[in-house]
């Protein structure tokens, strides 16, 4: 099995917010945290484009490398999990992640910054699968269920994609093939500022 | 007398005892597979068995392609 991945497919997200909701409940995830979260980009603008982004489940992950007490681990899915009995809640991982999937819950009677807790990929943590005390640090362990994470199960446009990598790139490039277009939502133009995303920009460069 | 000697070594080692270091090694201590199953056996699909690596893979794949419309229009 390749590993597990999460792709967005911009040309399909309506902005809905079911993954989040989805996502809130099935963890039930506190106040103030969210695993998962809608953006959009050029808001309000013709054109808008929403992608729903969580932990991205990074193949060379940076939070695994600045984490000063090693807390984060990878399973042999791929899946980047963290050990709340470890972590100091240093907040490290948070500036050293590019999505923003890093969260700290605010406990305690003066704020006091709480475990980091982030996207699971439905896939629990350290304790064993299923049992309550692994529900209650990281919420359902839908993968040892034999299922795939909430959010993309719930997608009622089928835009949030998650499960094995090679599956859900064929998903989506057969998706990309059948209505030629789409590609280039993802990608250096969108993201490096290109006017029109899939077209080359003025200064001749490539989008 | 003997026995105020050992009160005294037992004291000591307590004393002593107190003073040992647990051990404070870092980082994760070890997860189990997701294909090894789960206890909340009840809301665990069907298609595939617990410990079965392979079938649980194959049911991931299977269940994968239900975001994929696709095929299931003609």
């Amino acid at each position: 099995m390749a590993r597990m991945k999460f792709i967005c497919d911009a040309e399909r997200c309506i902005e809905c917010n079911g993954c989040v909701t989805a996502c809130k409940n099935e963890h039930e995830v506190p106040w103030g945290v969210n695993r998962r979260r809608v953006v959009t980009l050029n808001d309000g603008i013709p054109g808008e484009k929403s992608i729903s982004v969580a932990c991205m489940h990074c193949s060379d992950a940076p939070c695994m490398a600045v984490c000063p007490v090693n807390c984060f681990y990878k399973t042999d899915e791929g899946v980047v999990l963290h050990d709340k009995d470890v972590c100091i809640g240093c907040g490290y991982c948070s500036y050293a992640c590019p999505f923003g999937a890093p969260q700290f819950p605010s406990q305690g009677t003066f704020g006091v910054r709480g475990k980091m807790d982030k996207c699971t990929f439905c896939a629990g943590g350290p304790e064993a699968n299923g049992s309550q005390s692994e529900f209650e640090k990281y919420g359902r362990n839908r993968l040892a269920e034999g299922k795939l994470p909430a959010c993309a199960e719930m997608c009622s446009t089928k835009a949030l994609l998650a499960g094995d990598g090679d599956v859900i790139a064929d998903i989506f490039r057969n998706r990309v093939v059948k209505r030629n277009k789409g590609a280039e939502v993802w990608g250096w133009g969108t993201a490096y500022g290109s006017k029109q995303a899939g077209q080359p920009n003025k200064a001749g460069g490539k989008s | 007398m003997i026995s105020i000697r050992y009160g005294t070594v037992l004291f000591a080692l307590t004393l002593l005892g107190a003073c040992g270091d647990r051990p404070q090694a870092l980082g994760f201590k070890g997860d189990e597979s997701a294909s090894a199953g789960t206890l909340n056996t009840s809301f665990k699909s069907s298609d595939w068995k617990a410990g079965d690596k392979a079938s649980w893979e194959q049911a991931l794949r299977a269940r994968a392609q239900n975001q994929n419309d696709y095929v299931k229009t003609p």
